[in-house]
């Protein structure tokens, strides 16, 4: 990994071809096993939809910031929302009640964050949210 | 790669477990929605440099601040990231009663467009209302009591004296809006057929009755 060249020597035929093919087989193989380890795309969406919530407070506060507002707000709940999909990826045994926070808050961006982000991100939350609370180890296959 | 210390377990998404997450929550949402579609739970807006249109049939405000003032219309310059300074139309209204409000804000290559308080005796309300517009036009305006060329560094309003933020760079100011910047200010006004191309928006308390969001054409 430390090693990495430009792509393009992919293309090439003949020993280093096939040997950055199969080095990249085997990443790919290790982000699979990786992915399947944990609720992947719950903390996918999770992660894509707070910082889509976070994204319309972050462009006003460069520009106008009160204090007293509650711009800050909608920023705090777009990062938790993040923040709860990067738990779902690195603490996947803590995801029944991350999900469901998950959920909360991004629900509570619908008042606190325009809209919820304009809608999207609240939807993605909660979706990712609720992919995570329903994501299960299968305790047979033992890999 | 693998950070986590729990069992090197393979899983898998229980569809049916989804919705008893997403049951509840939609249902919280959608009371959510009714409540600020009524006009009883107010929601906070800002967003900026995403190309927002603003219109409403009128604008008028109410009841004055602590300054005694109803509306601040001054110069400001807003800083973009490479600290170069666009000039703005700031406009500061404590206490705003809006009628057939539209907003709409152009995300990437879709449209969304918030319509609110455009049924007769329910208009949308906001306090604190701040709008840095780079054009702004209506058909028709009456103020009460204007004073032009006031003196905005001699208010004490939390905007005007708390601005935080107006951009990020070496240039910017940071601190109230200085002693001297020109401005006109009023104890009361009344504006028709506005329409604003604005540049950032925030409102501390919104309500919006018969609220709707939906993709669509700009206002």
């Amino acid at each position: 990994m430390s090693d990495a060249g430009p792509r393009i020597s992919i293309n090439s035929v003949g020993r280093h071809g096939s040997d950055w093919s199969s080095r990249l087989g085997r990443l790919r193989a290790a982000f699979r096993g990786w992915r399947r380890t944990r609720p992947f795309w719950g903390g996918f969406w999770c992660i894509l939809g707070g910082l889509i919530i976070a994204y319309g407070p972050t462009t006003a506060v460069k520009v106008i910031l009160i204090s007293g507002s509650t711009v800050w707000l909608g920023i705090l709940m777009g990062a938790l929302v993040a923040v709860m999909g990067l738990f779902l990826w690195f603490a996947p045994h803590l995801r029944q009640l991350v999900g469901v926070l998950a959920a909360a808050f991004s629900m509570v961006s619908l008042i606190t964050s325009d809209y919820g982000g304009f809608v999207i991100g609240l939807v993605l939350g909660t979706l990712g949210g609720a992919l995570g609370f329903a994501w299960t180890p299968i305790q047979a296959k033992k890999t | 790669m693998t950070e986590s210390d729990a069992p090197k377990l393979v899983g898998k998404t229980r569809w049916r477990r989804v919705p008893l997450v997403l049951v509840p929550v939609y249902a919280m949402i959608a009371g959510l929605f009714i409540l600020a579609a009524t006009g009883m739970l107010a929601v906070s807006f800002a967003v900026s440099g995403v190309g927002l249109t603003v219109t409403a049939d009128s604008l008028t405000t109410g009841a004055v601040d602590t300054n005694g003032i109803g509306l601040y219309q001054f110069g400001v310059a807003d800083f973009a990231g490479n600290g170069t300074p666009v000039p703005q139309f700031e406009t500061i209204v404590p206490h705003a009663t809006l009628v057939n409000l539209c907003q709409s804000v152009s995300v990437g290559p879709l449209t969304l467009r918030t319509t609110a308080g455009n049924v007769a005796g329910s208009p949308v309300t906001a306090t604190n209302l701040v709008v840095d517009a780079t054009s702004l036009s209506s058909t028709g305006g009456s103020f009460t009591n204007i004073n032009i060329g006031q003196d905005m560094g001699t208010f004490t309003n939390p905007a005007l004296t708390m601005p935080i933020a107006r951009g990020s760079g070496p240039n910017v100011n940071t601190g109230p809006v200085p002693t001297g910047t020109f401005g006109q200010t009023a104890t009361a006004a009344s504006l028709t057929g506005l329409r604003q191309v604005a540049n950032a928006t925030s409102a501390g308390n919104f309500t919006l009755p018969n609220l709707s969001i939906s993709f669509g054409a700009p206002c």
